[in-house]
């Protein structure tokens, strides 16, 4: 299924996220960098990872320019971030990483499932529990530097890491965990 | 030599000490002591993969720290 970016800051920081959606719809949110609400979009000449980036119809070149440059340090941000990752964990499992998304984490108590978005699972014998945590200031970093401050923190205090996190949703342990990197390795 | 990562908004800055060099300890100790004075935490670990440790003081004979920004509950 195909991924739309859609320009939309929303940030007190200017960071310039992205939100994303599998539909292509009409109209984006740009709130900081352009002030505009609700406009309608055209389909800007760049794009990330060969999807289309949508943003607001008749916005200035020079705007246009500072946006790309923002999505560029970004890139560059994220690309740096993995370089970190692969240090602690090898290309073998950097490679999982890329593709999933999603890295598997042993605590002294239990596992965790960090993925690049979205909430952390707990893993325990018989139970999955959904734990919101995350750097406090998420959108200004690169996502995989927020895997890898979960990933240390979970595996050098696992106590601080549990208080923090806000538990959601504890259910049943399905039969079968998603496919992440470092599933296997035990440190 | 040591490596001091840390973690910031363009990606992870490198600091670079020499255990034997008084004058670069002193610097990436003051840094990492500035850091966590702004709650980051900071973490020593080792390229192989093994486990890192939570640290709240400087280890000139660390071989590699990576200091995060301050985590929270979402």
């Amino acid at each position: 299924m195909a991924t739309y970016y859609y320009a939309d800051t929303g940030t007190s920081s200017g960071s310039n996220g992205f939100t994303t959606s599998e539909t292509a719809g009409t109209t984006c949110n740009c709130t900081i960098t352009w002030g505009i609400w609700n406009t309608d979009t055209v389909i800007s000449d760049n794009e990330i990872n060969g999807a289309p980036i949508y943003v607001p119809q008749g916005i200035d070149r020079q705007e246009q320019k500072r946006y790309e440059k923002l999505k560029k340090e970004k890139a560059d941000a994220e690309q740096k971030a993995k370089e970190l990752l692969l240090d602690l964990i090898g290309e073998k499992e950097l490679e999982i990483y890329n593709k999933t998304g999603r890295l598997f984490v042993h605590g002294k108590q239990y596992d965790y499932i960090v993925p690049k978005e979205g909430l952390i699972q707990r893993i325990e014998k018989d139970k999955v529990t959904d734990l919101c945590i995350h750097l406090r200031d998420r959108h200004g970093f690169p996502e995989t530097d927020n895997v890898i401050s979960l990933k240390l923190l979970a595996e050098a205090d696992e106590k601080q890491f549990n208080s923090i996190a806000n538990q959601h949703h504890p259910r049943s342990r399905p039969e079968e965990l998603p496919e992440c990197a470092c599933m296997g390795a035990r440190g | 030599m040591g490596e001091l990562r840390i973690m910031g908004s363009k990606g992870d800055t490198k600091v670079i000490w020499d255990p034997d060099n008084e004058d670069e300890v002193e610097a990436a100790e003051e840094q990492f002591d500035n850091l966590m004075a702004k709650d980051f935490l900071a973490f020593k670990v080792k390229k192989d993969g093994e486990k890192g440790s939570k640290i709240k003081k400087f280890d000139p004979d660390a071989g590699k720290i990576i200091m995060t920004p301050p985590l929270a509950g979402g």
